[in-house]
Formats: C-alpha cells, structure tokens, sequence
C-alpha cells in the first residue's frame, strides 16, 4: 500500500475505534434517554426495542408537574455552587502555600492531600455522618456542602499548586520588595492573575458535586425540601415498584445543565484536565 | 547616612557554598557595582541584602539598623529586577503605584508622585498601557519608576539592562547613571558585563566563586589588578597572559617566546620573593606595533586580524605563542606579515602562577 492508502486505511480504523468507545460510553445514557421516552410499563418488554414504538412525553410531564423537580435542582445548584467557591478559597490558599511559600515538606504535604482523595468515599460514609450530626447540620444544605468541598480539595489543591507555580517568581519577589506580606501577595498578585486555573478548578469541583448521591441521600434522610437531584430523582417511585421512565426522565433532565456548563466553558475544562500533567 | 554593610556573610544551598565570608561596605550615596561570572554569589548577596534570602551566617545592616532578621517588606529597599517583574494584571500606573498603596499613601498623593515619576522617566503618556503593550525599554523604565518612586534607603539593581538590545543598553547605562546621581541614593547593581560595571560604577566590587577578589574605582581595578582573574576579567580584549619565569641570575623575565630585561619595581618585588612559575600579563592596548624593527623589539608574524573600526585587533605569533595587540587602523598588515612588538615596562603585569596574586 502506498502512504495515501495507508493514510486512509489508519485514519477509517481511528474512526472505528473512536466510534466503538463512544458508543460503549454513551449507550447507558441512550438507554436511559429512550426509557424516558417509553410509556409507562413497557420498559421491560422484550425484544429490546432501540427506539420506543410509540414515544411519549408523559414521563418528564410528570416529573416536572407532579413530582417536585425543581426544588431539587435548586438544591443541587446550591450545593454545587458553594462547593465551588468555597471548597476554591480553602484549595487556593492551600495551594499557594505549596507553591510559592517556602516550608520544609511543601512537597511532601500535597502528597498527604492526596491520599485523601485515595480513600473511598464509602470508606468514611459513616464518620462523616457522625459528624454531621454531632455539628447538628443534619438534614440541611451544609450538610452536604462541607464534606463535598473536602472530597474536592486533593484535585483543587493539585490543580491550583500546579497552575500557581508556572506564574513568575519574580512577581513574589517585586511584590515583597515593595511592601506587601504574602496574604497579600496572595489576594492582589496571585489570585488577580489566576483566573484561568481557578475556573478550571471551580468547574471540577461544581461537576463533581453534582452527581454525588451517597453522602446526600444519608443526611438529607428523606426530607424533600434538602434532597438535591440524584436523591430526589431516586425517590420518583410509588411504593412497591422503580418507575423507571420517571426516574430516566429525571437522570436526563439533570444533565442537562451539566452539558450546558461543558459546553460554555469547554476551554477552562481542558484545560483542568491537563493542568496535572506539569510537574512543579 | 544610609549606606550598606554586610559583615561575614556566608550563604549555603545545601553542599553549595555560594557565599564565603563576604565583608563589605556600599558607601553611602554610591553606586556599587558587584561584577562576576555566573554562580560567583553576586545575586545571591543582592538577594541577601534585599531580604528575599536569608544568610547561613553573617549580618546586613542598612544604615545604623541591623536588618538581618527582617523581612523583606520592612527593609525600606527597592529592586529593579533583570526581567521587569511588572505586574502583568496592572497598568503602568498602577504598577508604579503599587509600593505606596502598601503603605497607605493617600491617593492624592499616589497620583502625584506617580505622575512626576512618570514624567521624570519619560513614560508619561503610557500610564494607562498594561505591560504586555510596552516596549523593552519601556517596561524598564516602569520597573524603575517604581522602585524610585517610594525614596527608598537602597536601589537594589539585579542585571537591569541584560535583557535590552545593544544600543539601547548603552543609552540606558548614561540615563540610569545620571539618574542615580540626581537621587543620590546608595545603589548596588549586579552585572557580568565587564564593561557596564566599569562605566558606571562608582566603586566596583570583583567577585569570584563566593568570595571578593578586588574592590575599587575601576582606574584602579584596572591599571592595578589584585590577582590573575581580576586582570584577566576586566578589560576588552582581554589581557595577554604569558607563563614565564625570573631568571635571577640575569635580572630577566623569561617566557617561552622571548627574554625579557626585568625592571626594577620588578628585580625588587622579586628579591622579597620565592615565587617560582610566574605569569606575565600585559594588555593588547599596551603592545605597541611596529613595522620596523627598533632595540628590544620582539619580532612576531601576523596570525589573525580583526579589524574593529578606529583599530585593529591583531593576533601575533611569536614561536607558538599568541599575543593580541590593538594596534591603529591605518596599520592593516596581511597575514603571516613580520613585525615587531614593544611595550613599555610600566605596562607589565606579574602574576604568581601557584597564588594568582599580583607581585608588581
């Protein structure tokens, strides 16, 4: 084959492959996207239909009439926002510590925030409940704020210390000559210029506190007006039996502004996945 | 009375020695230049004395107050960095602005010590630019609007001109000379170019692997260096250095291209000592070249030329030994050309090989 051939040849195999990952990626969502579709109790019906014989909307009526979707989602909203700028503020200053001050262990401490993100979160379900309850913040936004914005840290921390360090030295430097001390330099020299990376990390920590479900569903402990999405959208059932196409409606309602935030602010998400490859 | 002293300074990186019991003094109102290769500790002792380092030992005293243990922030210095280090999210002013809102300056009075910094400097009309829209030249004008904006004790300057072109770097060498002597203030300024510290320095401070070599005017570095490495660092074209030894049976100076009749400041330093493998060091410019041959003239054939506008610069060979000479321009000899050289005994420089001192 010559290299025009061998080209071509490559690049229909790339597609192939690509086209084979996305669709074992994508196929759980398909699923539920035409589950949402179904009328109800025709789920299960065998053989598997790929595309529902009679497409209804009656299930995401349902959901958003009937079933309380948007309290919910104003939850989530909350939750995720204030886990992003305060769970930001904690992991900013960590990270500029690591960075730009100078301690013995500096490198060695980032290490030990990592091994944070290392435990399973199933691992400290029941001590963080605890503790929550012992802070009386059970069944409350809080509630799922704090420890959501400590699951975040070990990823904010690395990803802000890595950004933080390829700003110049010298400004530190020119900063301290001129008078300042370093929380200052932090809030007027750093933080000014590091939009970018705070974004980045702000998103991650947004997105991953959107879908969390097992500390949220343990102290909201089934009150309604805290659930955040993936809780209440659980509870989209009568007693003794999953509605499915309720539940499937609701999972698609929830991405959408999960898609919507990739979308916009693409650029500040690529660039937090590839922040952690800089070594400092 | 706001001059600097560093009193046994001595700074380790770890098995690095990059300072080795320095002791010196910046004299008030001066402008010190601290000159050296790479790593000989200049811009770490800056950095010492600026407060961003701390020394391993010693003590920096800036004016009568000891401020060995203070932060950078109290030091009341200003540095003026070889990168700018403007703050890129700032304008110009701003920038220049910066050190006085750390202190609270009220804002009428920012405005008005900005805007005279600025037009003292030239830089009026750009106060609304962020950096990233200045020009090389101007950026280093900013960076030293705002050091002199605050009337620090100490200009603190870390290789200011190393990032400008040539000519430019020229013109900003007078500029910032002038400046300094307007202000007054005690400056230390760090460079490895030869030539910048000695037109521009006041005092002149030779460093070399941690440790000082050679303090002085630079007549008197020059003329007069302590040892091997300051000759052969200052001047340019470099200085010629000839291995030789003292034949003191003769009263000559004996290197491997040429006898030598040695004078008397010479014969004398030479009776108080039992140094053995010398080095002869003489400057290009103090070789006169000539195309007739006159008594004690060594004859030497032409290697290289390079021609450098008002003069030349030769390469001579003389029995496997070559000596650069500044001869005048009208003298364009060819290649493998026999001429002949001199110099004067006043101009000779003697060095011991085992110590690197200076004997004459």
């Amino acid at each position: 084959m010559n290299y025009q051939q061998r080209r071509r040849v490559s690049g229909a195999l790339s597609l192939m492959a690509t086209g084979l990952i996305a669709v074992f990626s994508l196929s759980p969502i398909y699923w539920i996207f035409i589950t949402s579709l179904k009328p109800r109790g025709t789920e299960y019906l065998l053989p598997i239909e790929l595309w529902p014989s009679s497409p209804t909307l009656a299930a995401y009526r349902t959901v958003l009439t009937e079933l309380g979707f948007v309290v919910p989602l104003r939850n989530s909203f909350i939750v995720s926002s204030a886990v992003a700028v305060f769970g930001l503020l904690i992991s900013a200053l960590s990270a500029y510590a690591v960075a730009r001050l100078r301690f013995k262990y500096r490198v060695e401490s980032l290490l030990l925030l990592q091994l944070g993100a290392m435990i399973p979160p199933v691992v400290t379900i029941a001590p963080t409940f605890m503790i929550i309850k012992t802070m009386g913040l059970l069944r409350t936004l809080p509630a799922m704020i704090i420890p959501n914005m400590f699951y975040n840290t070990p990823l904010s921390t690395w990803l802000l210390a890595s950004y933080f360090s390829e700003l110049p030295f010298e400004l530190d430097d020119a900063a301290k000559i001129d008078g300042y001390k370093p929380l200052q330099i932090f809030w007027k020299v750093i933080l000014p210029l590091s939009a970018p990376g705070l974004f980045s990390a702000g998103i991650f920590a947004f997105l991953g506190s959107w879908g969390e479900f097992m500390l949220a569903s343990a102290v909201t402990m089934g009150i309604p007006d805290v659930q955040t999405l993936p809780v209440a959208i659980q509870n989209f059932s009568l007693e003794f039996r999953y509605q499915w196409t309720w539940i499937s409606a609701g999972i698609i309602l929830s991405l959408i502004p999960v898609i919507l935030i990739v979308i916009i602010f693409q650029r500040w998400v690529i660039k937090g996945l590839t922040a952690g490859a800089v070594k400092f | 009375m706001t001059g600097v002293y560093v009193e046994n300074l001595r700074k380790e990186f770890g098995d690095v020695v990059a300072l080795d019991d320095v002791t010196l003094t910046f004299p008030d109102t001066e402008l010190t230049v601290l000159v050296g290769p790479s790593g000989c500790g200049k811009t770490t002792l800056l950095r010492i004395i600026a407060g961003l380092e701390q020394a391993t030992q010693g003590s920096v005293c800036i004016g009568e107050k000891d401020v060995s243990e203070a932060p950078p922030w109290g030091r009341n210095t200003a540095m003026v960095f070889q990168s700018y280090a403007l703050y890129p999210h700032m304008t110009v002013f701003r920038n220049i602005a910066f050190p006085l809102e750390a202190r609270k300056v009220s804002r009428a009075e920012i405005r008005e010590r900005v805007e005279r910094t600025a037009e003292l400097l030239g830089i009026a009309s750009l106060l609304q630019r962020k950096p990233r829209a200045l020009s090389g030249g101007q950026m280093q004008r900013v960076a030293i609007g705002r050091a002199i904006v605050r009337n620090p004790k100490v200009f603190l300057m870390d290789e200011p001109l190393s990032n400008l072109d040539a000519k430019l770097r020229v013109s900003m060498r007078a500029e910032l000379k002038r400046l300094q002597k307007e202000l007054g203030v005690t400056t230390i300024y760090v460079t490895h170019d030869q030539e910048e510290a000695m037109t521009i320095a006041d005092q002149l401070v030779v460093m070399r692997g941690g440790r000082i070599q050679q303090i002085g005017r630079a007549e008197d570095v020059y003329f007069h260096p302590n040892n091997k490495y300051v000759a052969g660092f200052i001047g340019s074209p470099a200085i010629n250095f000839l291995p030789c030894t003292y034949e003191r049976a003769d009263g000559e100076l004996a290197a491997e291209c040429f006898n030598y009749p040695a004078p008397k400041r010479v014969r004398q330093a030479m009776a108080e000592t039992s140094a053995e493998r010398l080095t002869l060091g003489i400057r290009p410019e103090d070789i006169k070249v000539e195309e007739d041959p006159s008594p004690g003239a060594i004859p030497v054939s032409v290697y290289m030329t390079e021609p450098m506008g008002k003069e030349i610069l030769l390469t001579l060979e003389a029995q496997d030994t070559l000596i650069k000479a500044l001869a005048p321009a009208r003298l364009h000899p060819d290649l493998d050309e026999q001429l002949w050289m001199r110099f004067g005994e006043e101009c000779i420089h003697l060095f011991d090989d085992e110590t690197g001192d200076a004997l004459v």
